[in-house]
């Protein structure tokens, strides 16, 4: 029977070179460079429904910034109240206040995002139009969400927001009045010092 | 009794593979940020007793840099210095030293998530580090699931941020 141990042997070794070549070789590849990675080869559009939801006493910092105002909410630990910062490009002041009932409002409606259809035909804004939401856990390492928005120049329209990864721009659900609040800063979302 | 080689690798193969996830490890040598930084518009640095955020509008320009204390709820401001453009070298050339052995302690206020944003429509790309502190002279990463480094820091990096705007900045511009 010595030919059927060599056979085994052989299929043995051939398959092992397959699963090799197929999933561990790949593992030993250090240093892709994300420069010349393709980030659209296996992109779907989005289905409509919940764009993420995440804890709000994971949060620590909030960062929105927009080519006119660069709004940094931040607060020392989980209950404790928000602080707000917010510089203004082109002006030296800066707005500093706690945070007041309407930025709870606010706040709680970033923690959920709920989106539609991905847009047709997708807004041709420039990228200094696109704001940037970026909410922070200070505690872990977690994947929070980034988000550029695009906010309604009229009454009636939605708030568009387009994510890293995704391509797509979508309309979300969130109250663009409540959400422009913060382009007022400390008067919109604050309480004064 | 006689072991066989080819079972025992295809075993090994296939828990390798398996140890595959969606988080990519870091190389070794090899800076983990693929921006440079002309290109990095914001940076937020945040930390259990201070929290900075640091924006410009354009390549050539001084950062405006905020940075608010838990100490006395002060905030300082000014505009970048020399010693803010090497944190920010710092961050952006970060490389992997080894990975860490025992790792260090995970919920500790000694930790600072670093976050960086290129002009453009590009994403952030967020850092978790801790400074090197008594007994443990390294500069650690922290990596998706926890997965702890040791990465490449100048210690005097860390210690710009400790002083802040006396440090970073080139010339105060008031605090508030």
């Amino acid at each position: 029977m010595i030919w059927l141990r060599r056979v085994l042997g052989v299929t043995g070794w051939a398959a092992f070179g397959l699963l090799y070549w197929a999933f561990a070789a790949p593992w030993f590849e250090e240093g892709w460079d994300p420069k010349s990675y393709d980030w659209t080869s296996d992109w779907t559009p989005a289905e409509p429904g919940e764009a993420f939801s995440v804890y709000d006493g994971l949060v620590t910092e909030i960062l929105f910034s927009a080519r006119d105002i660069k709004f940094y909410a931040y607060r020392w630990g989980p209950g404790h109240e928000f602080h707000i910062l917010v510089q203004r490009p082109g002006r030296d002041d800066i707005e500093r206040c706690v945070a007041a009932e309407p930025f709870t409002r606010w706040f709680m409606m970033l923690t959920d995002m709920t989106r539609g259809e991905m847009l047709a035909e997708p807004v041709a804004a420039s990228p200094e139009d696109w704001a940037v939401l970026q909410l922070v856990a200070y505690r872990f390492v977690v994947e929070m969400p980034e988000f550029r928005l695009l906010l309604p120049t009229s009454p009636g329209q939605p708030i568009i927001a387009t994510e890293f990864g995704t391509l797509g721009q979508y309309p979300i659900e969130w109250d663009p009045e409540l959400f422009a609040l913060v382009q007022q800063g400390c008067a919109g979302l604050g309480a004064p010092r | 009794m006689r072991r066989k080689p080819a079972p025992m690798l295809l075993l090994a193969a296939i828990l390798l593979a398996g140890c595959e996830d969606e988080c990519t490890r870091p190389g070794w040598g090899q800076p983990l940020s693929y921006m440079a930084a002309a290109d990095v518009r914001e940076m937020a640095v945040s930390g259990s007793d201070r929290k900075l955020y640091a924006y410009r509008s354009a390549a050539g320009d001084p950062f405006e840099i905020a940075i608010a204390y838990k100490a006395g709820d002060r905030v300082e401001r000014c505009r970048s210095g020399p010693e803010f453009q090497r944190f920010l070298d710092a961050m952006v050339t970060l490389q992997v030293i080894r990975q860490s052995w025992h790792g260090v302690y995970s919920i500790s206020s000694d930790w600072f998530v670093v976050e960086l944003w290129p002009a453009g429509a590009d994403h952030g790309v967020p850092h978790r580090l801790r400074p090197p502190v008594p007994g443990y002279p390294w500069s650690v990463m922290e990596w998706c699931f926890g997965d702890q480094y040791l990465v490449d820091i100048d210690p005097a990096v860390w210690e710009s941020l400790r002083s802040g705007c006396a440090n970073l900045g080139a010339d105060a511009v008031g605090g508030a």
